[in-house]
Parts: C-alpha cells; sequence; structure tokens
C-alpha cells in the first residue's frame, strides 16, 4: 500500500498498515513566509537537512505553522523524502490527495513498461494542503484502508466501497487500476 | 553442490512444519537456490515443492504458481508436468489464487506456444500439453463472465496478452523493450506440424472481438471498463492495425457511458478515456484517426493547443492515401475557429468532421451511415426526432448524461450538423442499422456491432437494455463451448452482456396491469387471512405487513383496505391505527417535499367512514381523531359534521374539546370550529357548543380568540345591512350570533365602547339582542365586575340594555348590595330614570322606594304591577318577599301619603287598588293595621275613606272595626276635611244600621251636614232612637233630636252638594 501525496507524512500515523508516502513532484515544496515564496528542495535532501535549513531561517515562523514539527516526525520514519516516479516496487494500492498527483501518478503508471500484469489500483481523495483538513483527510484515508484491508476480496469489493464512502464523506473519489 | 542439496532438504523440511510467513521466506529461498543457484536440482525437487499447492494458506498457494511460471520459464520441458497443475489451480476456492494463476498463464501462454514453435516435430506429450494451453486460454476468456470484478479484470488483461501474440508485429508496431523478443503470430511458421498458423489468427481475432463484446456491455463497472480501455489503448500502440476498431469502440463508448456508473466513476473513466487517447493519439499510426480522437479529446475537456501538442509532430507521409483525409480534417478545423473557442469542453461545434475518403480501406460503417445522415438531418426532421424521442426519455438522468451534458452553443452550424450525423450514425451502427451498416466489408466490426445491438443502443437513455433480445436467455450453453465462437453464430451478440449473472437479464419484467393484478390479489389474501392469523396469534404481524405494503401503493390497494376495514371498525381499530401511523412516517420520511395527501385521504376515508354509519361505536371516533398523528382539514371538517349530528352533538364536541387542549399547535383552529357552531341553526348544536366555549372561556390562552370572535359577531349589529351569516337559516333572525355565553361580557364591553345604540341598530336586532341576551346574563350574575361596570357607565341609549340585564339579573334572585349601589348612583347623579330602580327596588331603603313610589305608579301599568309584585312578594320566586323594604301596609300608607302635587291622584288610586287586589297579601289584619296608621294621622290622608270602605267591602266582618275608627275619626273632627267627610258619610251610608250609633256621636251641625247630603238617612235614624230604652233616649242631646226631629218640624229644600272632587265622583261610581 502506498500514499503519494505532498511530503506531509500524516497519514504515516496509521499503524497496522504497509505504507510508503512519496511526493510526485520535480521537487519538495515547503511553505514559506509567503504563499509565493516556498522553500524549494530537491529530492536529494534529508528531512535532516530541510529542519536545519528551515530553523536557521525562521525558527518562530515554522514552529508556528507545524512545518518543524512535521519534519522531525518524518526524519524519524525515513531519511528523505521519495518521488513516486522513481519508485520500482510494485503497490497494491496507491492512494493520492489531490486530483494533479492522481494524474500524474496515472501517467507515471501507463508510461511504464507493462510486464507482470499485477494491477495496481489508484484512488484519489482530494484533501486541501493543510493541517487541519490533513488531518480530517488522514482520518478518512485511515478508515478507507481499515476498510479495504478487512475486505475478503478487495478488487471485489472495492467499488461498492469506495461508492459508501463517497457519499459518507460527500467527496467524489476518483479510482482506476493501471497495471505493472 | 552439495551444499545447495543439503541447504534445501533442510529448508523443505522446516518448511512443512513453521508459520505461514516463515514458510513463504523458507520456500522463496529454495526457489532461489533451485531455479537461479542450481538449476539442475529443480527436477529434484519439484514435486516436493509442487506438493504445496495444497497448502491452506493463499499466500503458500500463489507462490507455488509463482514457482512453476519461474520454472517453466527456465526449463520449458517442466511445461509438461506443470500445465496440470496449473490447470488445477486455476479452479482453486480462493480468487487471489485464481488471479495469480491468470498472470502466470499470461507469461506461460507466450513461453509455451514460443517453445513448441521451436520444436519441429511435436510428440504427443507435447500436443497433449498444448491442447491443455488451448483449454485454459479459452477458460480464462470464459473468465471474462466471472462473478468477481477482479477475476474479469486479469481476464482482461490476459486477453490483452493474448491477442497481441495472436496477431502479427508490425513495423509501425510500439512494442515495449522488455516484450521485444515476445513471440507473436508473425514469428509463427505457417507450415508447423502441429501449431496452425490460421487457427491461431482466428483464436486472436476471436479474443478481440470478445474483449470488444465485453466492453459495450451495459453494465460493465468502471474498474473493468478501465481496464479495457487501457488494453484498447495498448492493442491500439502495439497492433496498429487494430486501430480502426479501437477508435471506433472508444467513440461508440464515449457516445454510450454505462448507465450503471455513478458520477465520480463517470469521472474517473472519462480520465481514463482521456489518458488513452491521448496515448493512442501519440502513436503515428492514428494519423488516418486525429479527427475522430481530436473530436472525442475535445468533448472530454481538452483544449485545441493540448491536443495538437500530443499529436506527433507531423507526419511523414507514410502513405498518401492517409496523409490526404488527415489534411482535409485540418482544413476544416481552421475554418470553424470561432466555435473552438466558445466551446472548450463539450460537443465542440465539430470542427473536425473527419472524412476519410473512399479510397480509405479503414472507412467504417459509421463514417457511410454518417454521410447518409447528413442531407437528412433537417430542423423537421431534427424537431420530429426530438418528440419522439421525449418518449423513451428515463425518469432519471443518468450519471454519464449529466457528467457530459453542456448545452449545445452552435445548434444549425453545419459543423454542428455533420457532429450530429456522426454521433446517430454512431448509435445506428451500434444498432445494426443504416447503409454503412450492411455495405461495410470488415465482417468482425459488423459482429462486433451487431453484439451491440438494440439493447446498447437504448441503454443511451437509461432504459433497461437485457430485456429486449430473448436470444440473452438461451447464452450459457452456448458460451459454455470451448471451441472459438464461429463468426456466423448469434449467440455471441447475446454472450456478450452475460458478463455477471443479473436476474434482470433472464426474466421478463411483467407488465405494470400484471404487476398491479398480482400485488392486488396478494394483498386480498392477506386481508382474507384475518381469522386465520388471528387464531395462530400473530394479527400483529399481519396488521403491520398490510400497513406497510399498503402504504407503497397508490390508489385502489388503499381503498380496498380502507373499504375492508370500514367493514368492521371495531374489529379493525388496530390496522387502522397502523395504516395511518405508517402513512404518516411515509410522510416524514419525504420531508421537507412530502405531501400529506395520502394520509389526509386515510385519515378522511375512516373518519367520514364512521360518522356516516350511524350504528358505530362512537369511541372510537373520539379515539381517531385525538390519536391521529395531525388532523388535517379535510378531517376537520369530518368533525365538524359530526358535531352537528343532534343525536352526537356532546361527543363531537367533547372530541373537539380534547383536541383543543391537547393539541395546541393548532387549538385555535380547532376552537374555531367550535365557535362557528355557536351560531349553527340547530339550536340543540348551539346551546352545546356555549356551553363548551364558556369551559373553554375559563383557559386564560384562549380568552382572546374567544373574545375576538364574539366583537366580531357584534361589529355585524351595527353595520347597516348586517351579512346574511349573521341570521343563519334559523327561524329568528340575528339571534344565533348572540348566543354566545360567558364570554358575552366582552359584547357587553364591545356595546359599551360602540356606537351601538337604540337609535343604530336595527329594531330586529335591538329586540333580538335583549331577548337573547337573557341565558349568558344571567350566567355572569351580578358580581360580574364587568356587568357592574356596564351599569356603573350606562351609555347614552343603551338604557333599554341596562335595564334589560338589571330584570334578568333580578329575575330569581335579589340585588346585591353592589349592584343596588351602582343603580343607584346611576338613578341620582346620571339617569333620572326611575325605570332602572325597579329591578333592585328590594335592595333600597325604604324612604327611597317611598320616594320614589310617585313616579313609579306613573309607569305603564303592567310595569307598575311588576313593581308591585317584587314590593310585595308575589312574584313567582320564594323568598324574596321577605327582603323587601316595605310591608305590604307600609307600601299601601305610603301610597296614601303620596303628595298630590307629585302624583296624580287617579294613579294612586290605581296603585293602591293593584294592593287590593292582592288579596293574600292585604289581609284583614293588614288593612286593619293600615287604617288604625292612618286614622291616627294628622291630617288624615285624603284616601283614607276610600280605603276604609274598600276593605269594608272585601272584608266585612270588618265593620266592627270600622265603626271604631269612624267614631275616633269623628273625635279628629273628621268634617274639617272635605273629601275624607264625604267618605265618611258614604262609609256611614253603607255600613247602616251599625253606623247610627257612629252618626248620634256627631255634633248636631255635621248631623245636619249629613242628612243633608243624604236626607233618607234621617228617618231610619230618628226610628233607630225612637226604639232605645227610655233610659237610653235620655242620653241623646236635645239638639241632636232637634237635628233629627227638624224635618218632620218644618221640611227644609235639600241643599245642593258641595262641588265634589271630580275624581271622588269618579270612584264613587266604582264603589
Amino acid at each position: 500500500m502506498s500514499c503519494v501525496s505532498h511530503v506531509s507524512l500524516s497519514l504515516h500515523s496509521k499503524r497496522g498498515f504497509d505504507v510508503r508516502s512519496f511526493g510526485t513532484g520535480t521537487h519538495v515544496k515547503l511553505p514559506g513566509p509567503a504563499p509565493d515564496k516556498p522553500n524549494i528542495y530537491d529530492f536529494k535532501t534529508t528531512y535532516e537537512q530541510m529542519y536545519n535549513d528551515l530553523v536557521r531561517k525562521d525558527k518562530e515562523l515554522y514552529t508556528q505553522n507545524g512545518i518543524l514539527h512535521m519534519l522531525d516526525r518524518n526524519k524519524r520514519i525515513k531519511t528523505r523524502p521519495e518521488r513516486f516516479q522513481s519508485c520500482k516496487e510494485q503497490f497494491d494500492l496507491v492512494i493520492t490527495c489531490e486530483e494533479r498527483v492522481y494524474d500524474q501518478v496515472l501517467e507515471d503508471l501507463n508510461s511504464r513498461e507493462q510486464e507482470s500484469l499485477q494491477p495496481v489500483h489508484v484512488i484519489n481523495v482530494d484533501i486541501q494542503d493543510n493541517h487541519e483538513e490533513a488531518t480530517l483527510g488522514a482520518f478518512l484515508i485511515c478508515e478507507l484502508c481499515q476498510c479495504i484491508q478487512h475486505t475478503d476480496d478487495m478488487e471485489n469489493e472495492m467499488d461498492e466501497l469506495l461508492q459508501e464512502f463517497e457519499e459518507k464523506s460527500q467527496r467524489p473519489f476518483l479510482h482506476t487500476v493501471c497495471f505493472y | 553442490m552439495t551444499a545447495f542439496l543439503h541447504q534445501v532438504v533442510e529448508l523443505l523440511n522446516q518448511a512443512a512444519l513453521i508459520s505461514t510467513e516463515e514458510k513463504l521466506i523458507v520456500l522463496k529461498q529454495v526457489q532461489e537456490l533451485i531455479i537461479n543457484k542450481d538449476p539442475s536440482l529443480l527436477d529434484n525437487f519439484l514435486d516436493e515443492i509442487i506438493a504445496f499447492q495444497t497448502d491452506k494458506s493463499i499466500e503458500v498457494r500463489k507462490f507455488v504458481i509463482g514457482f512453476i511460471e519461474e520454472a517453466c520459464k527456465r526449463d520449458n520441458e517442466l511445461l509438461l508436468r506443470l500445465i496440470a497443475n496449473l490447470n488445477m489451480l486455476m479452479r482453486d476456492e480462493s480468487v487471489n489464487v485464481v488471479k495469480k494463476a491468470i498472470l502466470t498463464l499470461t507469461q506461460l501462454y507466450k513461453v509455451a506456444l514460443q517453445w513448441l514453435v521451436r520444436i519441429k516435430s511435436v510428440s504427443d506429450m507435447q500436443e497433449a500439453c498444448w491442447d491443455m494451453m488451448t483449454q485454459i486460454k479459452e477458460d480464462v476468456l470464459a473468465l471474462l463472465d466471472s462473478d468477481n470484478d477482479g477475476v474479469r479484470t486479469h481476464a482482461i488483461k490476459f486477453t490483452e496478452s493474448l491477442i497481441i501474440t495472436l496477431s502479427p508485429r508490425t513495423p509501425d508496431s510500439d512494442t515495449p523493450k522488455k516484450q521485444e523478443g515476445d513471440i507473436s503470430l508473425d514469428k509463427i511458421p505457417k507450415d508447423h506440424t502441429y501449431i496452425r498458423y490460421d487457427t491461431l489468427c482466428e483464436e486472436g481475432k476471436s479474443a478481440l472481438e470478445q474483449l470488444l463484446k465485453f466492453m459495450v456491455h451495459p453494465a460493465i463497472s468502471s474498474i473493468n471498463l478501465t481496464t479495457a480501455l487501457g488494453s484498447l489503448a495498448t492493442l491500439a500502440r502495439q497492433r496498429p492495425m487494430f486501430m480502426s476498431e479501437v477508435v471506433q469502440a472508444y467513440e461508440t463508448l464515449h457516445a454510450n457511458l454505462p448507465p450503471t456508473l455513478a458520477k465520480s466513476q463517470v469521472s474517473s473513466v472519462r480520465k481514463n478515456l482521456k489518458l488513452h487517447l491521448v496515448s493512442v493519439l501519440k502513436h503515428p499510426s492514428s494519423v488516418d484517426f486525429q479527427g475522430q480522437i481530436s473530436t472525442l479529446l475535445l468533448d472530454l475537456g481538452m483544449s485545441q493547443s493540448e491536443i495538437s501538442r500530443c499529436t506527433p509532430a507531423t507526419v511523414q507521409p507514410r502513405k498518401r492515401l492517409h496523409h490526404e483525409p488527415y489534411v482535409e480534417g485540418k482544413r476544416i478545423k481552421m475554418d470553424a475557429p470561432l466555435a473552438e473557442d466558445d466551446e472548450d469542453k463539450e460537443e465542440p461545434a465539430p470542427v473536425v468532421t473527419p472524412k476519410p475518403s473512399s479510397s480509405v480501406g479503414t472507412q467504417s460503417a459509421i463514417d457511410l451511415t454518417a454521410e447518409f445522415l447528413l442531407p437528412l438531418l433537417t430542423p423537421d426532421n431534427v424537431a420530429n426526432l426530438v418528440l419522439i424521442s421525449m418518449v423513451y426519455l428515463p425518469e432519471v438522468m443518468p450519471a454519464s448524461f449529466q457528467a457530459t451534458y453542456t448545452p449545445v452553443e452552435s445548434a444549425g452550424t453545419d459543423a454542428q450538423i455533420k457532429h450530429l450525423a456522426r454521433l446517430m450514425a454512431t448509435q445506428m451502427t451500434g444498432a445494426g442499422l443504416g447503409p454503412g451498416e450492411s455495405s461495410s466489408k470488415d465482417p468482425l466490426i459488423i459482429r462486433k456491432l451487431s453484439a451491440v445491438s438494440l439493447g446498447q443502443a437504448i441503454s443511451v437513455v437509461g432504459a433497461p437494455a437485457a430485456y429486449k433480445s430473448p436470444i440473452t436467455e438461451e447464452a450459457p450453453q452456448i458460451k459454455k463451448l470451448p471451441e472459438p465462437i464461429l463468426p456466423t453464430s448469434q449467440a455471441p451478440g447475446a454472450s456478450g452482456r452475460k458478463k455477471v449473472f443479473k436476474l434482470a437479464d433472464v426474466v421478463q419484467p411483467f407488465s405494470e396491469a400484471q404487476i398491479e393484478k398480482l400485488s392486488n390479489m396478494a394483498i386480498k389474501r392477506i386481508l382474507l387471512s384475518e381469522k386465520v392469523i388471528a387464531q395462530s396469534g400473530m394479527s400483529h404481524v399481519r396488521v403491520k405487513l398490510l400497513a406497510r405494503l399498503v402504504t407503497q401503493f397508490e390508489g385502489g390497494k388503499k381503498n380496498d383496505l380502507l373499504q375492508f376495514i370500514l367493514e368492521d371498525m371495531r374489529g379493525r381499530s388496530e390496522l387502522a391505527f397502523s395504516l395511518l401511523y405508517h402513512e404518516y412516517n411515509e410522510y416524514l420520511s419525504q420531508q421537507p417535499s412530502g405531501s400529506l395527501d395520502s394520509y389526509e385521504h386515510c385519515l378522511y376515508t375512516l373518519l367520514s367512514g364512521l360518522q356516516e354509519k350511524p350504528e358505530q361505536r362512537d369511541g372510537l371516533f373520539t379515539k381517531l381523531v385525538l390519536e391521529a398523528p395531525v388532523i388535517t382539514d379535510s378531517a376537520l371538517e369530518v368533525i365538524q359534521r359530526y358535531c352537528e349530528d343532534e343525536s352526537r352533538v356532546y361527543l363531537g364536541m367533547s372530541t373537539l374539546k380534547e383536541l383543543i387542549l391537547k393539541r395546541p399547535s393548532r387549538q385555535y383552529q380547532y376552537l374555531n370550529v367550535l365557535l362557528n357552531l355557536s351560531s349553527h341553526e340547530k339550536e340543540k348544536v348551539r346551546s352545546t357548543a356555549l356551553s363548551f366555549i364558556k369551559r373553554m372561556y375559563e383557559k386564560e390562552h384562549l380568552k382572546d380568540c374567544i373574545e375576538k370572535f364574539a366583537l366580531t359577531y357584534m361589529q355585524f349589529l351595527v353595520h347597516p345591512n348586517p351579512p346574511s351569516l349573521l341570521f343563519g337559516a334559523g327561524e329568528d333572525t340575528g339571534s344565533e350570533t348572540l348566543d354566545l355565553s360567558q364570554f358575552s361580557i366582552q359584547l357587553i364591553r364591545f356595546m359599551v365602547a360602540s356606537p351601538w345604540t337604540e337609535e343604530t341598530a336595527i329594531a330586529d336586532i335591538k329586540r333580538s339582542v335583549l331577548r337573547v341576551i337573557e341565558q349568558p346574563i344571567r350566567g355572569m350574575g351580578m358580581s360580574s365586575p364587568d356587568l357592574l361596570l356596564l351599569v356603573e357607565n350606562c351609555p347614552k341609549g343603551a338604557e333599554t340594555l341596562v335595564t334589560r340585564c338589571l330584570h334578568i339579573l333580578t329575575d330569581k334572585v335579589p340585588p346585591s348590595p353592589e349592584l343596588v349601589e351602582r343603580v343607584r348612583d346611576l338613578y341620582h347623579k346620571r339617569v333620572p330614570d326611575v325605570r332602572f330602580l325597579i329591578p333592585v327596588i328590594n335592595g333600597l331603603e325604604k324612604n327611597e322606594v317611598i320616594q320614589a313610589l310617585p313616579k313609579l305608579i306613573k309607569l305603564n301599568p303592567i310595569v307598575v304591577k311588576e313593581v308591585f309584585n317584587r314590593l310585595l312578594g308575589t312574584q313567582h320566586s320564594e323568598g324574596s318577599s321577605s327582603m323587601s323594604p316595605l310591608t305590604p301596609g307600609e307600601l299601601l300608607i305610603a301610597l296614601h301619603n303620596i303628595d298630590s302635587s307629585k302624583c296624580d291622584m287617579k294613579s294612586i288610586i290605581k296603585a293602591t287598588n293593584l294592593c287590593f287586589g292582592e288579596k293574600n297579601v292585604y289581609t284583614s289584619e293588614v288593612l286593619a293595621v293600615v287604617m288604625q296608621q292612618l286614622m291616627e294621622q294628622t291630617p288624615l290622608p285624603i284616601l283614607l275613606m276610600r280605603t276604609v270602605i274598600q276593605s269594608l267591602t272585601m272584608y266585612p266582618r270588618l265593620a266592627g272595626f270600622v265603626m271604631n275608627i269612624l267614631a275616633r275619626l269623628i273625635l279628629k273632627q273628621v268634617w274639617k276635611y272635605p273629601k275624607v267627610w264625604e267618605g265618611f258619610v258614604k262609609c256611614c251610608q253603607r255600613t247602616k244600621p251599625q253606623s247610627y250609633n257612629v252618626l248620634l256621636q256627631l255634633p248636631p251641625p255635621q248631623l245636619a251636614s249629613v242628612f243633608e247630603r243624604c236626607p233618607e238617612m234621617r228617618e231610619p235614624l230618628l226610628q233607630h232612637v225612637h226604639s232605645f230604652t227610655p233610659h237610653q233616649q235620655a242620653h241623646i242631646p236635645a239638639s241632636i233630636m232637634a237635628v233629627l226631629e227638624a224635618n218632620s218640624r218644618k221640611p227644609e229644600p235639600e241643599p245642593q252638594p258641595e262641588l265634589h272632587h271630580p275624581e271622588i265622583i269618579e270612584e264613587r261610581e266604582v264603589f
């Protein structure tokens, strides 16, 4: 199972899932002092480095908006962010939190040469990239994953499950299947 | 090498004993060892590993399949041994194992084919192996119809791979690097001993056909559809020879998105379609189809510039034939740039109408049909088409339509008509109609499209597609045949929509009438089973069931049930209530748009039924009304009708009262019904309503409402033309409205405040008011502060009314001091009309009465009579006489003492006559006392002697007493009062001979005066004296004797009597 979203690894909070998080952009973007001045790093930068960089730039601001806290947690999970397109492992399920990201994932998966024909389901749940929405969304996705986990036959029950969630959460879900 | 051997043995021994997770790790190690590290061991341990195929863990079984794949790839010969195992695992009970097996088969099919092709002479074993492989392949294709979504998905991917394998790779094929070495049809030698090129070719085509059929199933799941879309894109890129079919399939799908998809699924599918179209467009061989693809992409929301970016940068004219239509398409695009701007999403004024020239072999049936249709699309024809298709519109807008619809802005332009023609051609071809269909040269396409058949076309408008074709039901048997499906067979057409078993596919829906009839019969059976079920003690279940069922139906069944209930309302009341509650529940569940109609109908029918059946016990009516969740207007009408029924008026109004008290939300509405009934034409209804209203009036919150109602009616009274409702239909005009009860004080208040006077009110109404006011006023009692106020303020013109009120109040009970006080005030300070005093006369002081008497007795004789009745206590009620401030005697004396300047004698005489008329009151004793007292007065009352004579007439035995009076009058020199004297004489005249002794006591001049008046008295009196004893005679003074005898000596002429008072003369005649 894999979650593709921004660097926010808040979805990591769910235990008991075999989860990996990825970014899909060309860079890692973190909020900056203004909306048009994000902090941009490449995927080689470690969380540790980002953390130190931000502490140096404006410790108070980044403590207040929670970015430092997030990076601190992330660095304990893994050393640096990963880019989905660069990951060659196979997953059963990819969840994205933004339609743009969903499109990128689909494009990437479809551009790969098919080999094993192992299916991978891709689901998009639109979540605004802010702390509150991310937390709400995290619960929603966590619940979704738990439900999927409990299905006897994920592929067969997925459609119905998503319809249910859609109705419950009042958000439209995008869902498709790709093949490795 | 031996080290590996031992290690494998060791690991396998472990594997038999440990948990699944560890087992997998161990087995993977074994696999690594015997396949990659030392393949020579593979054969040795094959059986040991395969033995795990019966392991109870799914993961282990999946591992075995993976192992089979790896082993066979490593050593193709193993296929001979393992194919059967794979076949077995294909039938595993776990879908996950089956899916894994399909994935493996996808790989091994190619491996097997490649392996066999290499072998020049094929052994029996190898033939059997290939036969089985072919069999399994067919089985997997059949899994396109599996019940399981995931299995179908895997089957689609297998089909995709199969089609690629069984079709020739061409130079324009876009083959992934890893599959460069894969076998394909072009590598099959046509002279192979066992593998037949033609057969494989046909199998490949058949597989494509099945895939295309699968795609157009109206109930395809979104994931299957997505998978198939991807497979088609892969096919188009790897086998451009199928480009035409793929693009057409995309077109058909786009115009016919399955109606079963949810809204978000439609978005997902459209997104996928766009993605795959782009990937197809990028392929160089798409040139012939760029027009169609661009149109689709525009429809899917891609901008023209984006599309251009994905179009392969032009375009080595590989074939001129292909190039030309492309250019043509481009030109048309340039012609209509405006339309592009307008619509960057939907239904672009289709700019791009691909017109492959007839020389292009790929011109499809759709193209032909579109060309055929174009000139036919005149405004008239189109309008007719729209009208006709209105009939077939589904009730609910399908999500697919909703997602794709935007208003057509460029309607009527040539470009739009062309686009429309093409859309219709797609549909018609799908339905197997049109010139293109019949002339198409490609049998594959015909078959595929006929598979779509009528049903698919109809599914566009959301109608159930599968019902149309009876062939559908025969499909399964044909489908099970392992042989490749024959191109001429009709069966494939049907099999296309047998993917999932759906009851709807195999059963015919009943007609409306049949459904109606069957459900009616079912309900009737439940109805009639009443007794049987009651015996089994399950009535409550039946009741609930009936109510639930019937609530969901319209019309007929409800009426049947209601009728059934009404046949025995008492016995079936539970059913009635249950039905009512269910109806109400139904209404609630449809909030906020729900309608109460159905509930109202139910309640109305039940209530009217009860109301119309006179023999029903009535408790049920009340119960129904009080327990109904809501009383609707029509129900209220029934209740009103019920109240109007004289035999049930009390019960009806009690129910109404309960409603008013217990349903506060609409109590005013209920109250109004009750109020309106108070002016009902039927007396009983009216009076009952009034008594209920009176009770209601005690509730604080209802007071206002009742008062307003009363006032409204009161205002009608002063209206110059009273509205007819005031009069009702009753006999006594106008009175109904005034039958108001306790609250009529408001009426009084109103009168106080209003210009209601005797002048303004119409005489009829005034009379009515005075008449009907009695009941309410009596109800109020004289302690009512409002009444007292009225008396106090008695407005000008309302004297009659006030008087009437006073009369009513004091009719049966003596007046209260408060009332008397008010009246006294009124009389003295404001309106000196003595009539006010009459009702309270017994409450006045003695002297007040005496003062008022002169005025009172001047009134109308009837009134005077009433006054005397009151004073004398001769009214019908008991006890009031004791209250009179005057004793009868005192009254009579008072009358005598009235100053004649204040009252004419005639009235006084009449008044005294009234007294004498009451013989029961004026007994001889009373009269004696009166006379005694009158006689003792000085001066003597004028009427004294008249009264004496009256008394004597009434009671002759009073004669002795009267003589005594007369004697004492002489002492009082009665002759000084001319009128009394006259009466005195008259009395003596009447009372002779007793009066002789009195006469003799008169002084001589007075005696002479007597004789002057009554000369005939002298002789008898003289004789009377003569009859005396001498001794007695000696007591007669000589002067008297002289008077007695005067006449005998010298008769004198009789003097003329004095002029008498005219009244007395009159009275004399009465005496």
